[in-house]
């Protein structure tokens, strides 16, 4: 059964197209190569002939690529087709696979999932935003008159925003693909991480900007920014992991070589 | 009897397809066996030629498939079953006009009998 999926995926894999049209074109060739086995074992006791003959007659891998590339339509083959980004992104993400086995998706799908994780912290550095524009006028002072403690306030906003977008990130696809995620120490690390982020970004904006220490209710609120994150994630974490399930087994099949 | 293959097939594989649906719903495979049954045995076709023919069948909405209930007593991956629609109904009789058309008229020129 394995060999006939890894031959499947060789097929479909290259395919251009959404995933459920590909999934549909996997079952329906594993069911065929099934089908067509049953018949060659009866017709010769011999299981590794059997298995050959099957693959043999569902045609040339490549030409039968082409043919199910051509029955996708062409908005679908517009919308999947490999642009110069996204294709440089893959092939960072190909290069980066090597501390990300775990994860059930393709590069691909990881680097769409790395930017969607990316929108969530969007929302505290929202409340960062917020807040300069409310203190307009200490920001703008602070910029002429404190020009290297305002170049590190900057600094330290673009430390968090890439910072919170890796932590995001992975936790999200560590929820996706653990069975039991939360109860990783690496997936609790994450947790706390992304609740501390607003609480972080709060600091740093009321220490740089208005220089006087967090109120124990801005903190509060911050913390509740944090779990509010938190949860949204584990529940899209939870969704993809969900949405994956039929795919994840043909995705972790290795059809190199 | 000399094999008929993929080249000659190209542009009648959709039409054969609608014409054994015509005799009822099928999935892939038995599809595939109605055509090498009608056909007694000359049909050269690569199997996986055949699925691109539907899917494209379906799109055009000549066919529609659906998946085999979970209630089959059958083991391993799921089938789906195909259907032949009015509108490929309507489609396989055009194609069997043109078709015929073309074998008088290449079969005149040719010299052969329809």
């Amino acid at each position: 059964m394995n060999e006939f999926m890894i031959h499947v995926e060789q097929i479909v894999r290259p395919v251009r197209a959404f995933a459920s049209r590909k999934l549909r074109m996997r079952q329906e060739l594993l069911a065929h190569l099934r089908a067509a086995l049953d018949e060659e074992r009866a017709a010769d006791g011999n299981e590794a002939a059997a298995l050959q003959r099957a693959k043999t007659r569902l045609g040339e891998p490549v030409a039968l690529t082409r043919a199910l590339q051509q029955s996708v339509p062409w908005i679908e083959r517009a919308l999947m087709a490999r642009l110069p980004i996204p294709g440089a992104l893959e092939r960072w993400e190909i290069r980066s696979a090597s501390w990300r086995k775990d994860c059930p998706l393709t590069p691909m799908q990881s680097t769409v999932l790395l930017a969607g994780a990316a929108m969530l912290p969007f929302v505290d550095m929202l409340s960062l935003a917020l807040r300069i524009n409310l203190d307009r006028p200490a920001a703008q002072q602070m910029m002429f008159e404190r020009p290297r403690a305002w170049v590190m306030m900057n600094l330290g906003s673009l430390v968090l925003t890439f910072g919170s977008f890796a932590i995001c990130a992975r936790f999200i696809v560590a929820v996706a693909s653990l069975k039991n995620a939360l109860r990783s120490l690496r997936v609790r690390a994450y947790a706390a991480g992304i609740i501390s982020l607003p609480a972080l970004s709060i600091l740093l904006l009321l220490a740089c900007v208005n220089r006087r220490p967090a109120s124990g209710r801005e903190l509060l609120l911050s913390f509740i920014l944090g779990a509010v994150l938190l949860a949204s994630q584990i529940l899209v974490g939870r969704l993809i992991g969900f949405l994956r399930r039929p795919y994840a087994e043909w995705l972790m099949l290795d059809v190199a070589g | 009897m000399k094999g008929i293959n993929g080249d000659l097939l190209r542009g009648h594989l959709q039409s054969l397809v609608l014409s054994v649906l015509r005799q009822g719903d099928a999935h892939g495979f038995e599809i595939l066996k109605r055509l090498e049954k009608a056909g007694s045995g000359a049909l050269q076709l690569k199997e996986g030629s055949l699925y691109p023919a539907l899917y494209k069948l379906e799109s055009e909405g000549l066919v529609k498939g659906v998946w085999e209930s979970g209630e089959t007593t059958r083991r391993g991956p799921r089938r789906r079953v195909y259907r032949l629609t009015p509108k490929g109904g309507r489609r396989l009789d055009e194609a069997r006009g043109e078709f015929q058309q073309f074998i008088t008229v290449i079969g005149g020129i040719l010299g052969a009998t329809a």
